[in-house]
C-alpha cells in the first residue's frame, strides 16, 4: 500500500516534471530552428544556395510547427528550377500555416498565408506551362509576351468646313484670280519634314552650322527627345530655343513648360523674349502669387525653378497637366533617382523633352544612367546591367566599354565641343580698382545703409524692393538715389527720408571720385570703352562728365527707340570713343569691335555681370578683353566683388563657368543671399563673418565644379561626336 | 521654286491693292496704309531675291519662313475660298449618241428605250481639302475631290480631262442657284472618298509607327520586368515577417503604375490624327447632253436619264442609288423602286 501511494506521488511530480523539460526542449528546438532559417536566407542573398538549402532542410528535419523554412526552401527551389519539389515544399508551408492558424489563430496573420499562397499559384502555373511545353515540343512559354495594341488613327473634321459650305450654298463667291492665289498660298504653306528650319529667319540670334545640325537631329532623328550637353558657352539655350520655336511654328506644341535653377529663371525669359519673340510668364511674377494653381494650367508658355515646381502643391498640379513639350536646363539636378526633382521631371507627362546641362555626369557614372532613363526608359537596360557592363567593380567613376556606351548615347544625347566647333575665346583680364570714400562720401553712404537697415523688416514687399534699390544706387551716384527718394519715400513726410533727400541735394558733388577714375582709365589709351552702369541717372552724370572733358560718348539704354539704337551704335563704332550703357543695352547687337569695358557700378548677381562681360568677351571677339570694376570700398559692391574675384577668380573663368558654379549652389540665390547678410549684419566683425562663410560655400561650389570637369572629359573626351 | 514664290508674291501684292515694281534684282512693295498693319506697320518694302543682296533699310530677303511673306500667305489662304467658272467652246454635239450610251451601259433587268436628247448646263464641285497627318512629325498634302451636282455622284475622271483649255468666268448666276442645294450631299459624298484616298497613306504611316512603337514599347516592358524581377529576388530572400516586404510590394507596386503610364504616353506620343480641312471650293459649269429613256420593268415604265459629257467626250456612267458608285450594267431594284448596281441590288 505504502508503494502505491508512493507511485502516485511520484507520477504527478514526474509529470510537472516531464512538462518543464517539454518545455525546455521545445525552446531550445525553437531557438535552433529560427538559427537555422536565419542562417540559410543569409546564405541566400549572399547567393550560396547550396549551404541555404541543406540549413532549411536541417531546419525542417527538427520537424517545428513554424512553416518558415518550407516557405524558404520552396522559393528556393522554383530559383534552381526543381519546380516540383517547390511545389511540395510550399504546399508543406501552407499545410503549416493553416494548422497554426486553427490552433493558434494569433501567431499567424492573413497576409502571411497569403504570400504562400500565391507562392503555390505561381509554382503551379509554371507547372502547367512547362506540360504544355513538353506537349507541343516548342517554346512557347512566353508568359511574358509582350503586348503591342495598334497605332491609333483618329480622324478629324475641321469645324471651320462648314462655314465654307454655307458660303457655297448662299452663292458668295469670289473671283478665279483669288481662287488661284489661294491654291498656290495653300501649296507653298505645306512643308514636309524639318529641312528648311522656319525658326532662324524669325529669330533674333547670331547662330551657328552647329547649332542648325544639332537642332535638326533633334527634330528629325531624336523625335524630339534628346539630351543637349554642349560644352559650357557654346549656346544650349539657343539651341533649345530653335528646336521650341520651330515646334510652336510649325503647330507641334502649345504648353510649355521651362524647369531651371532659381538664378536662371529670369536669363532664360528674357533669352527666349529678346531672341525668339517667345514671351513667358514665370514663377517670379506676382501673377505666381495670386492665380497659385491656377497658374500652372491657364498660362501655356511658364518658367519655372525646380525648386518652386518640385513643392506639394505645385508637384500635383503640374503632374496632371499634358504638355507638349518640356524643357529641363541644368539637368544635372535630376542625377539622383531619389531626389524630388527627379520624381517631378519622372512624371510630368510631356510629348517632348529636353534635358540640358554641359556636364551630364557629376560624381559618377550611375548619374548619367538615371538622366538618360529619365529620357527613354530601358536604353541602357537596367541599373545592374549597366554597372556590370560600363563599370569596373568598385570604383562608381571607372569606364569600360566606353565605344559602346558612347554609341548608345549617340542615341539621344548630343555634345558639341570647343575643339570641334573650332570656336576659339581670347583671355580676359579683370582689374578691381577700390576707391575711399571721401567723409562726406562716407556719411552718405552709412546714411542710406542705416536707414534702409533700419526699415527693411517693417516695410511692405513693394517697400522693400524699393529700399533694395536705394541701397544698389546709393555706391552709384547721388542723383540716381536722389530720384527714389523723392518719388517712392519722399512722399510719406518721413522725417529720415526728408533728412536723406536734403542731404542728397546739398552733396551731389558726392560719386565725383569714381568719375575721376573713369577719365584716368580713359585717357591711358586709345581704345574704345564700353562703360555699364544700372541707372539712368548715372548714365547722364557720367555722359554729362564726359562730355565736358571733350570725350565723345554715345548712349545705350531701353528708352531709346530701334532707330536710335542702331544709330548710337553705329556712331560708337565709327566715331565715339565710349559708349555708356544700361543692363538692357547691347544683348543681341555686335559689339566685339570693342575689348575694354568699365563697370561702373555693379549688379549684385553674377549673372548680369556675366552678361555684361559677354557683350564683348563672345564668339567673333580676336583681343584679349580688359575689364575695369570700379567699386567704394566698404560696400556692398566691395565684398561681392571680393567673393567674385578673390575668391573665385570669376572673371577669368570661361563664358557660362560661372552659370555652372551657381548651379551647384541649388537653392542659393546669390543676390538675395548677399543683401540678406548685409541687412542682418549688426557690426563689421559679423558682417565680414558671414561673407567669409559664404565664400567658403562659393568655393565648394567652383571644387565641385573642377572636380566634374575630370570625369566628364574621361567619358566624352575631345573625340566624343566622331 | 524660288520664281514661283517671286511671281505669287506679287500677284498677292497687287491683288490686294499695293503697288509693286519689279527690278533686277528685288521688287519693291509700296503698302497702303489701311493693310500695312499686316506687314509690322511697314509702307514700303524691297524684296530681295538673293540673301547676300539684302542690304539698307526696309529690306526683306524673299523667302519661306520671313515673318512679312508668311502673312502674305495667310492673306491668300483666307481669299478665294469660294469661286464659280463655266467651261466655255466645248464641242456640245454628238452622233449616234443612243448607240454609244447602249455599247456603254447594260441594262440587264431592264428594257431601255430612247426618247430624246437636249443640250443642259450641269455643275460639277471641285473640293480643296488638306489632309495633315499629325504623329510625332506632320505630313500634309492637298487632294482634290470633284463631285457631280446632277446627278450626285463622284465625277473621277474630272482631273483626266484638259478642262483649263475651257475656263470663263462668265457664269449664269439664275442656273448657279439650283445646284447649291445638292452642295451639303456633295460634300459628304467627297468626305467619303476622302478618307478612302488618304488609306493607303495612312497604312504606311501606320506601319512605320508601328515599328517605332513595338521598339520602344519592348524596351520600356523589358526594363520594368527586369526591375520587378529584381524586386521580386529580393522579396523571396527575406522572411515571411521581415518588415522590408511591405516597401518591397509597394515598390512592385509603383512599378508597376510607373510602366503604366509610360505605356500610355507612348501610345499617346506614336497616335496618328488625321485632320481634314476643306480649304476651298470651286462650282464648275458646262453644258452637257442629257438622254431621256424609258426603262421598262415588267409592266413598269420608269424615267432613266444618261449623260454625254462633252468635256470627256464620253459618256457619263450612271451611279447606283445606294452605293453612290458609277456602274457600267445598270439594274432596276423592285425593293428601292430605284436603279442600283449588282451589289445593290
Amino acid at each position: 500500500m505504502k508503494r502505491a501511494k508512493f507511485y502516485e506521488e511520484e507520477d504527478e511530480s514526474q509529470v510537472n516534471r516531464y512538462k518543464e523539460e517539454e518545455d525546455y526542449r521545445l525552446e531550445s528546438v525553437r531557438k535552433l530552428y529560427e538559427s537555422y532559417v536565419r542562417k540559410g536566407i543569409s546564405f541566400l542573398k549572399k547567393g550560396e544556395i547550396n549551404s541555404a538549402e541543406s540549413l532549411f532542410k536541417k531546419a525542417i528535419n527538427l520537424n517545428f510547427l513554424i512553416p518558415d523554412a518550407h516557405f524558404q526552401l520552396g522559393r528556393l527551389l522554383i530559383k534552381k528550377g526543381n519546380i516540383k519539389a517547390a511545389k511540395n515544399s510550399l504546399k508543406n508551408a501552407l499545410n503549416g500555416v493553416i494548422f497554426l492558424k486553427q490552433e493558434y489563430p494569433g501567431h499567424i496573420r492573413d497576409d502571411e498565408i497569403k504570400v504562400i499562397e500565391e507562392g503555390l499559384e505561381y509554382v503551379q502555373e509554371r507547372i502547367r506551362l512547362l506540360k504544355e511545353e513538353k506537349k507541343l515540343g516548342k517554346d512557347i512559354v512566353d508568359e511574358d509576351k509582350i503586348y503591342i495594341p495598334p497605332v491609333r488613327v483618329q480622324y478629324e473634321f475641321d469645324k471651320e468646313n462648314v462655314n465654307l459650305i454655307r458660303q457655297a450654298e448662299e452663292l458668295n463667291y469670289e473671283s478665279l484670280k483669288f481662287y488661284d492665289l489661294n491654291s498656290q498660298a495653300q501649296n507653298l504653306s505645306i512643308l514636309q519634314g524639318f529641312d528648311e528650319l522656319l525658326s532662324l529667319s524669325s529669330s533674333n540670334i547670331e547662330h551657328y552650322q552647329y547649332q542648325i545640325n544639332t537642332a535638326r537631329k533633334v527634330l528629325k532623328r531624336f523625335s524630339g527627345r534628346a539630351f543637349l550637353c554642349d560644352e559650357v558657352g557654346l549656346g544650349k539655350t539657343i539651341e533649345a530655343g530653335i528646336i521650341l520655336k520651330e515646334y510652336i511654328l510649325r503647330g507641334f506644341v502649345s504648353k510649355i513648360l521651362i524647369l531651371t535653377v532659381p538664378s536662371l529663371v529670369s536669363q532664360w525669359k528674357e533669352e527666349m523674349s529678346n531672341k525668339f519673340g517667345l514671351n513667358f510668364i514665370t514663377t517670379d511674377n506676382g501673377v505666381f502669387e495670386e492665380e497659385k494653381e491656377n497658374f500652372w494650367v491657364k498660362n501655356n508658355f511658364v518658367i519655372a525653378s525646380l525648386h518652386t515646381a518640385k513643392r506639394k502643391n505645385n508637384c500635383s498640379i503640374i503632374q496632371d497637366i499634358n504638355y507638349d513639350i518640356l524643357i529641363v536646363d541644368e539637368a544635372h539636378h535630376l542625377k539622383s533617382k531619389n531626389t524630388l526633382n527627379y520624381k517631378l521631371v519622372n512624371s510630368i507627362k510631356s510629348k517632348f523633352t529636353l534635358l540640358l546641362t554641359a556636364t551630364p555626369i557629376q560624381n559618377n557614372l550611375e548619374e548619367i544612367f538615371n538622366l538618360i532613363t529619365l529620357l527613354k526608359p530601358g536604353h541602357l537596360k537596367t541599373l545592374s546591367h549597366f554597372k556590370k557592363e560600363f563599370r569596373i567593380k568598385g570604383d562608381p567613376r571607372s569606364l569600360k566599354n566606353k565605344e559602346k556606351l558612347r554609341e548608345l548615347l549617340s542615341e539621344c544625347l548630343i555634345r558639341n565641343t570647343r575643339a570641334e566647333v573650332d570656336i576659339k575665346l581670347p583671355k580676359r583680364h579683370a582689374e578691381t580698382i577700390r576707391i575711399n570714400l571721401s567723409d562726406d562720401e562716407k556719411n552718405f553712404y552709412n546714411l542710406i545703409t542705416n536707414f534702409v537697415k533700419e526699415e527693411f523688416y517693417k516695410s511692405t514687399q513693394a517697400r522693400k524692393f524699393f529700399l533694395e534699390t536705394l541701397q544698389r544706387e546709393a555706391s552709384s551716384s547721388v542723383n540716381a538715389c536722389l530720384k527714389t527718394l523723392k518719388i517712392y519715400l519722399g512722399n510719406n513726410e518721413h522725417k529720415i527720408s526728408k533728412n536723406l533727400i536734403d542731404f542728397a541735394k546739398e552733396n551731389r558733388e558726392i560719386g565725383s571720385a569714381k568719375l575721376k577714375i573713369l577719365l584716368k582709365i580713359l585717357n591711358s589709351t586709345d581704345e574704345k570703352f564700353l562703360i555699364f552702369t544700372q541707372f539712368l541717372e548715372t548714365q547722364s552724370l557720367v555722359l554729362n562728365f564726359l562730355k565736358s572733358n571733350n570725350i565723345p560718348c554715345s548712349v545705350f539704354n531701353g528708352n531709346l527707340s530701334g532707330l536710335e539704337k542702331d544709330f548710337n551704335i553705329q556712331e560708337f563704332k565709327e566715331h565715339n570713343k565710349v559708349l555708356i550703357s544700361t543692363e538692357v543695352g547691347g544683348e543681341g547687337r555686335n559689339l566685339q569691335f570693342c575689348n575694354a569695358m568699365v563697370n561702373f557700378d555693379l549688379p549684385w548677381n553674377p549673372m548680369r555681370i556675366e552678361q555684361r562681360v559677354g557683350r564683348i568677351h563672345r564668339v567673333g571677339q580676336t583681343r584679349e578683353v580688359y575689364i575695369f570694376n570700379l567699386s567704394y570700398k566698404d560696400t556692398i559692391e566691395d565684398y561681392i566683388l571680393k567673393l567674385l574675384d578673390e575668391k573665385i577668380n570669376m572673371f577669368e573663368l570661361v563664358i557660362g563657368e560661372m552659370g555652372m558654379i551657381l548651379g551647384n549652389l541649388e537653392d542659393i540665390e546669390f543676390d538675395k543671399r548677399i543683401f540678406e547678410i548685409w541687412i542682418d549684419s549688426k557690426t563689421k566683425e559679423d558682417l565680414n563673418k558671414k561673407i567669409e562663410k559664404f565664400g567658403e560655400t562659393l568655393l565648394w561650389a567652383k571644387g565641385k565644379h573642377e572636380e566634374i570637369k575630370k570625369l566628364d572629359l574621361e567619358i566624352f573626351g575631345g573625340d566624343y561626336e566622331t | 521654286m524660288r520664281h514661283d514664290i517671286n511671281l505669287f508674291c506679287r500677284n498677292v501684292f497687287e491683288s490686294i491693292g499695293c503697288l509693286v515694281d519689279l527690278k533686277q534684282d528685288y521688287f519693291d512693295v509700296i503698302i497702303p496704309d489701311e493693310i500695312k498693319g499686316q506687314f509690322e506697320d511697314k509702307d514700303y518694302i524691297k524684296f530681295f531675291y538673293n540673301k547676300e543682296n539684302v542690304k539698307g533699310e526696309r529690306s526683306e530677303f524673299l523667302h519661306i519662313g520671313n515673318p512679312l511673306i508668311s502673312s502674305l500667305i495667310n492673306i491668300a489662304q483666307n481669299k478665294g475660298k469660294f469661286t464659280c467658272f463655266s467651261l466655255e467652246g466645248l464641242p456640245t454635239t454628238t452622233g449616234n449618241l443612243q448607240e454609244k450610251i447602249l455599247r456603254k451601259i447594260s441594262f440587264p433587268n431592264i428594257k431601255a428605250i430612247f426618247k430624246t436628247q437636249i443640250l443642259t448646263n450641269s455643275a460639277t464641285a471641285l473640293f480643296n481639302f488638306k489632309i495633315t497627318y499629325l504623329h510625332e512629325d506632320k505630313f500634309e498634302e492637298i487632294k482634290t475631290i470633284a463631285i457631280n451636282l446632277e446627278p450626285l455622284g463622284l465625277n473621277e475622271k474630272f482631273f483626266t480631262s484638259n478642262y483649263s483649255l475651257y475656263i470663263s468666268e462668265k457664269c449664269d448666276f439664275l442656273s448657279m442657284k439650283d445646284y447649291t442645294k445638292n452642295i451639303q450631299r456633295a460634300y459628304e459624298i467627297a468626305c467619303k472618298d476622302l478618307i478612302k484616298k488618304q488609306e493607303l497613306t495612312t497604312e504606311k504611316m501606320k506601319l512605320e509607327l508601328q515599328k517605332k512603337l513595338k521598339r520602344e514599347m519592348e524596351r520600356i516592358k523589358e526594363y520594368y520586368k527586369e526591375n520587378s524581377e529584381e524586386v521580386t529576388k529580393k522579396l523571396g530572400r527575406i522572411g515571411i515577417q521581415d518588415k522590408s516586404r511591405e516597401r518591397l510590394n509597394k515598390k512592385l507596386e509603383v512599378l508597376r503604375l510607373e510602366e503604366k503610364t509610360k505605356i500610355l504616353d507612348l501610345e499617346e506620343k506614336y497616335k496618328l490624327r488625321n485632320l481634314f480641312k476643306l480649304l476651298s471650293i470651286a462650282l464648275v459649269f458646262q453644258p452637257k447632253i442629257r438622254a431621256h429613256f424609258d426603262a421598262l420593268y415588267k409592266d413598269k415604265r420608269l424615267e432613266l436619264i444618261v449623260f454625254w459629257d462633252p468635256l470627256l467626250k464620253d459618256v457619263e456612267l450612271p451611279y447606283c442609288y445606294a452605293c453612290n458608285k458609277q456602274t457600267k450594267s445598270l439594274y432596276y431594284s423592285k425593293n428601292l423602286d430605284k436603279f442600283t448596281c449588282k451589289e445593290c441590288l
